[in-house]
């Protein structure tokens, strides 16, 4: 029984270790390449239409801020310094822009008349034009990987277990 | 109330808490990086502009050819404007057109200004397809820059369909 608990959360071990290295390097890839071009993004983002352009203030400041934000919570999930705040922070936008991605690709199979797993359009995620069936699987685990790093590890989850026989 | 509902009631506290800080941090530092970063937005400048109706004339591709061929800087004469990023101009542009970029136009306008006041026809492009520079440029020269809407034309089509139909390119840095 303790051998079973032993590996039991040597693999869970193993798996938060896991989601914290992928959650960590995501957002570090993801936000430095939107960091130097702001404008880019501004644009990107625009394209969504989930932001009001009026005042301008809004939009623009999503633009300047959620690729430091990002590349921030990389830094946070991966030292482990304030970890499940810029958790919580990166993947409640993570679950917004991943609506808007889908929202936007009904639009493209709309206008266009294609499938959706034809459907492949600049996302302005930082990879320049993706397939979005593909790109909403990422963004899936990566919010899976993310949500594993808003919890709470303390040692009894976090060290195996001793169970005396 | 024991320890483990007082330990509960703490969790979301201190999750919000720690949120609220990294995102404090987050906006304190990326505000900073955007005043530093030289090409830095400004936040209370609107890049997309509503275009109620459309104030400037538009010029097909082969009008756009015919007419490059008598770009100057004299009174009266034609002047080309590339609305697209730096690096995507110096990559490859209408032959003799003067870069500004639409989301950097405050360090280019004012400079072009007494060229493009002097100008009887300036011709703003961009990618063409669904970009939308070349459009707020216009309405931007038009609505804050006082240029008179009758010399200010969109070359619609833009540079794809220029570089697509074979017409010749100037790379290089911006003139």
């Amino acid at each position: 029984m303790a051998r079973r608990g032993a590996s039991n959360s040597e693999g869970t071990q193993g798996m938060k270790l896991f989601a914290r290295l992928y959650a960590g390097l995501a957002f570090l890839l993801m936000g430095f390449s939107k960091i130097g071009t702001p404008d880019v993004f501004l644009k990107s983002i625009h394209t969504y239409e989930i932001l009001p352009t009026e005042p301008p203030f809004w939009l623009n400041i999503a633009a300047v801020g959620l690729p430091w934000m990002e590349v921030l919570a990389g830094m946070a999930i991966l030292s482990g310094i304030l970890r499940r705040g810029a958790a919580t922070v990166a993947g409640l936008f993570l679950a917004l822009f991943t609506l808007a991605i889908v929202w936007r690709s009904f639009a493209v199979m709309d206008t266009e008349g294609i499938a959706f797993f034809d459907v492949a359009f600049d996302c302005g995620c930082g990879s320049g034009v993706v397939v979005i069936w593909q790109k909403l699987i990422q963004n899936i685990l990566l919010l899976f990987a993310t949500l594993l790093c808003t919890k709470t590890w303390t040692a009894s989850t976090s060290a195996p277990q001793i169970t005396r026989p | 109330m024991d320890a483990t509902q007082l330990a509960a009631m703490k969790l979301p506290c201190t999750l919000f808490g720690e949120a609220l800080l990294f995102s404090f941090i987050a906006l304190a530092l990326s505000l900073t990086a955007n005043a530093v970063h030289p090409t830095g937005l400004d936040l209370s400048r609107d890049y997309f502009p509503t275009v109620l109706e459309n104030p400037y004339g538009k010029v097909s591709l082969a009008d756009a050819v015919e007419y490059s061929q008598y770009i100057g800087d004299e009174v009266g004469g034609i002047t080309f404007l590339d609305a697209r990023k730096l690096s995507t101009y110096e990559a490859g542009h209408i032959p003799g057109a003067r870069t500004c970029d639409h989301y950097q136009q405050e360090k280019y306008v004012p400079g072009l200004l007494p060229v493009l006041k002097n100008a009887a026809m300036i011709i703003i492009y961009c990618n063409g397809g669904t970009c939308e520079d070349s459009l707020f440029l216009a309405n931007d020269l038009i609505y804050q820059y006082d240029i008179p809407h009758e010399s200010v034309f969109v070359f619609e089509e833009g540079f794809n369909a220029w570089r697509a139909a074979g017409h010749p390119i100037q790379k290089g840095p911006k003139e």
